[in-house]
């Protein structure tokens, strides 16, 4: 009986490492075997690496890997009903979660970017892997496994690119309209082309293909909606006008003030409140506009942009604090209170803030006049 | 010789049953092991035999037993209380099996052949 040295059982277990057996009990097991072998079989006349080779072939087919797949594909079939369920469960609390978040999203309630982001995210990284690899295993063809292995990418970049899109985030135009362009001219050819070689699948890849194209041009048609040129100019004149009337207001507001005869410091405070809260709102404004990477309204402006969403609930709850404090001196003059709504619905473009906060502006404006034409027909 | 095919089907039943009666055993004993018992009619392969003995140790119907055979490790394996149910099991689903094959196959019984 042959007895193997140190060196020679290193080199063994080298080889089984290199050969694709990755699990360590079963490389131990599998050297303690070849060694048994050797030790049996093997005389010192030999050349070593030669007769370790032929005994090595004993172990496959093709490849040593092969016992490592057997291996885990035995130990994770186990698991095969488990793993079911569990793509279940994931899917049914990621779609609900996907569901409300958006219902939240819709009604402007707190609680949506969490929902989406979290139901995403479980979809993304446990239910799609999960059913791919369920998927994958029952597949017996090759089409179905090189078809999955699109589908893949593509499901996991359209469903992140409507993540970015809805919450804002930069990148979402890039990667969802590549999950779109990916869709249409990389997935759906190669799935129509190889399923109507076979006869039998002819029917139901054309059907599907096509019902597949008409979703992604919606989806794509939807994704680019953006306001003709013309529109956004229009807009812009719109707003450009208002812009103007509000600073002639504003000045001509400030001019009359100073003029004034104000009877009570309340009063006064009002007025001069009034005027700095216009300022704030302005100084806003110019932000916002700063932020679009121009210093005036312009094409840059219909972008939407993260910023406002969190300068807006500060202004909303400033402008609501000077209603409640000069509460007292609105009351019974039959003057309707502010119509305080920054809130911007996703989608919408800095136009839209733009022109909120413009709003906002001339009810001040507004405001002051009413209280100081009460003043004067006194 | 007989087919890997036909084996295969009956190599937990086959480890199982060894291990009932042995205390414990090793991958490569058990090869040799069947060799001999059935005269080199059914010989194992090592590539259906790991896999098996791992999904085993995972079924938890055979515990495993590291000895350190100078640098190398050596697993032994025995069957647990769950592992001797089983086997009863499997041994009569698999006479039960053949009975039903002889009858389907239409196998008349043979003397003296064993």
């Amino acid at each position: 009986m042959y007895s193997l040295n140190e060196l020679q059982i290193e080199k063994i277990h080298n080889v089984i490492r290199i050969h694709g057996v990755v699990t360590e009990d079963l490389q131990l097991n599998l050297l303690d075997h070849i060694c048994c072998i050797l030790e049996e079989e093997y005389n010192e006349n030999e050349n070593f690496d030669t007769y370790l080779s032929e005994v090595l072939k004993r172990f496959y087919k093709t490849e040593l890997r092969e016992i490592e797949e057997e291996t885990q594909l035995l130990l994770t079939f186990k698991h095969y009903y488990a793993m079911k369920k569990f793509m279940f469960f994931s899917g049914i609390t990621s779609t609900l979660g996907i569901l409300v978040g958006a219902l939240l999203k819709f009604l402007h309630l707190p609680g949506a970017g969490i929902l989406l982001v979290l139901g995403i995210a479980i979809f993304t990284v446990v239910f799609l892997p999960i059913m791919f690899t369920l998927k994958f295993r029952e597949s017996k063809h090759r089409r179905e496994r090189s078809i999955l292995m699109l589908a893949i990418p593509m499901c996991l970049l359209i469903v992140t690119g409507v993540l970015f899109k809805v919450m804002h985030w930069p990148g979402a135009n890039v990667m969802t309209q590549g999950s779109m362009f990916f869709t249409i001219f990389v997935f759906i050819p190669i799935y129509l082309i190889t399923g109507l070689r076979n006869a039998d699948s002819k029917v139901n890849t054309l059907t599907t293909s096509i019902l597949m194209l008409a979703g992604a041009g919606l989806t794509m048609s939807m994704l680019t909606v953006m306001k003709s040129k013309a529109v956004i100019q229009k807009e812009i004149r719109t707003i450009e006008r208002s812009d103007y009337g509000i600073h002639q207001r504003t000045d001509f507001s400030r001019t009359q003030l100073e003029g004034l005869k104000i009877e009570s410091e309340d009063r006064e405070q009002f007025l001069n409140e009034t005027l700095k809260m216009v300022d704030r709102i302005e100084t806003e404004k110019q932000q916002l506009l700063a932020n679009s990477g121009s210093n005036e309204l312009n094409d840059e402006t219909k972008k939407s942009l993260p910023y406002y969403r969190e300068v807006y609930p500060n202004i909303e709850k400033d402008v609501r604090n000077y209603q409640k404090r000069f509460s007292g001196l609105l009351a019974g003059k039959g003057i309707p209170e502010l119509e305080i709504d920054l809130s911007i619905s996703p989608g919408s473009t800095m136009l839209n803030a733009y022109q909120n906060l413009c709003d906002l502006q001339r009810d001040l404006l507004d405001y002051f006049q009413f209280v100081v034409i009460a003043d004067e027909l006194k | 010789m007989y087919s890997s095919e036909l084996i295969k089907g009956t190599l937990k039943t086959i480890v199982l049953k060894l291990l009932t009666s042995q205390e414990k055993m090793y991958g490569y004993e058990i090869t040799q092991k069947v060799k001999t018992l059935t005269g080199d009619k059914i010989q194992i392969t090592e590539g259906a035999l790991y896999p098996t003995l791992h999904a085993l140790e995972e079924e938890g119907v055979v515990t495993t037993e590291t000895v350190y055979i100078g640098k190398r490790i050596r697993k032994y394996y025995s069957i647990t209380p769950k592992g001797k149910s089983k086997v009863e099991e499997k041994v009569n689903e698999f006479s039960e099996f053949m009975e039903t094959m002889k009858f389907l196959l239409d196998i008349k019984p043979q003397t003296g052949n064993v």
